[in-house]
């Protein structure tokens, strides 16, 4: 079976033995940090608020649709194949948004093609960037992340075309 | 972010008013029901999780984590408190592990104790480092391949393995030369 079922609990059963043993309260510490939780949720909404809305118009209006199109000629001059392209764009921003390409690539083109194996790679490889900029950084004060932002966009883009390229030889 | 959500935002709704203004009000609206349920669904993950860090943290779990993984964490992130140093290394080892629900906690208590010190340049660190994630094994891409009926859904790891590690290091190279000469 699949071996990666069984790390979380067993890691879990050896943090609480381990904790057991260095006589620490376990039901205090859990209630303790748990604690944390509706105040850290409560300060992730908005952001998660601002991000669906904006994706939300932005699929609804056809204008995603309508780049994806424009951008064909640009997607084939960088070797990246056609049905890749929405992938590599939506990524950023949705996670489930870009499940959902990825799902009907597999459904067009078959799961063992070339393109949906660069959409695995691609997939698999890189992260919702806004999203992790939402979620980490929502309480933050300091908001000067500017060049990590773009230079993540930049490596995810890199990547992205490299993979179209790795999948190619391999 | 302002500008890009003045930008998405405007440039969509001006659209809408040509092709579906109807569907302006519900797709927004459902955008923020998707938020509400994702955060439901969070404060869920970050109770369990936050309870066992925890845990971890008073068992004095965390310190031996961190200090493993002190020297690359150093390299990486410059001088930053024990703590902060210990959040890190178990969001690291999260992501390389690809259980996202466990990093994402933990990210975000090193994003906070990061802000805390004031140190933007670990903080974009975290970011990029975050955002490119590092990750041994994609099982859900593996799972969904299978299911969509792959013969083979497995020969994509080694490639991705590969882009995912290119995509982090150009993202930490690219960190510390744009981010890094601001250091204090």
């Amino acid at each position: 079976m699949k071996i990666s079922a069984y790390i979380l609990p067993v890691l879990f059963l050896i943090l609480l033995v381990y904790a057991r043993k260095r006589r620490v309260n376990i039901y205090d510490a859990f209630t303790e940090g748990a604690k944390g939780a509706i105040p850290l949720a409560v300060s992730l909404f908005p952001y998660l608020a601002a991000i669906f809305v904006m994706t939300g118009v932005f699929e609804k209006s056809g204008l995603s649709a309508l780049l994806n199109s424009a951008l064909a000629p640009v997607w084939k001059f960088l070797g990246v194949p056609e049905g890749v392209g929405p992938l590599i764009l939506i990524k950023p921003f949705s996670g489930s948004g870009s499940l959902a390409v990825l799902s009907e690539v597999y459904a067009e083109y078959g799961a063992d093609s070339y393109v949906s194996r660069c959409a695995s790679v691609i997939f698999g490889s890189s992260e919702t960037v806004f999203y992790v900029s939402a979620v980490y950084f929502s309480s933050c004060k300091n908001r000067k992340l500017l060049p990590a932002l773009a230079v993540s966009l930049a490596a995810s883009f890199i990547s992205a075309l490299l993979a179209c390229l790795i999948c190619r030889i391999m | 972010m302002n500008g890009i959500f003045f930008f998405l935002v405007t440039v969509s709704l001006a659209a809408m008013i040509f092709s579906s203004p109807d569907d302006a009000l519900s797709s927004m609206l459902a955008g923020g029901e998707k938020a509400l349920q994702l955060t439901v669904t969070m404060t869920a993950v970050y109770a369990l999780w936050l309870g066992l860090i925890k845990i971890a943290e008073e068992s004095g779990v965390i310190e031996k984590i961190a200090r493993v993984m002190k020297k690359p964490i150093k390299l990486l992130f410059g001088n930053v408190s024990k703590k902060a140093e210990g959040f890190i290394s178990m969001n690291l080892a999260a992501n390389l592990l690809g259980m996202g629900g466990v990093a994402t906690p933990m990210g975000i208590a090193a994003a906070k104790e990061l802000d805390e010190t004031g140190d933007v340049y670990a903080m974009n660190m975290l970011f990029a480092i975050a955002a490119t994630s590092v990750q041994l094994l994609p099982t859900s891409v593996i799972s969904l391949r299978a299911e969509a009926g792959s013969s083979s859904p497995g020969d994509i790891i080694l490639p991705t393995l590969i882009a995912t590690a290119i995509s982090t290091a150009l993202a930490a190279v690219g960190v510390k030369i744009i981010a890094g000469r601001k250091k204090r």
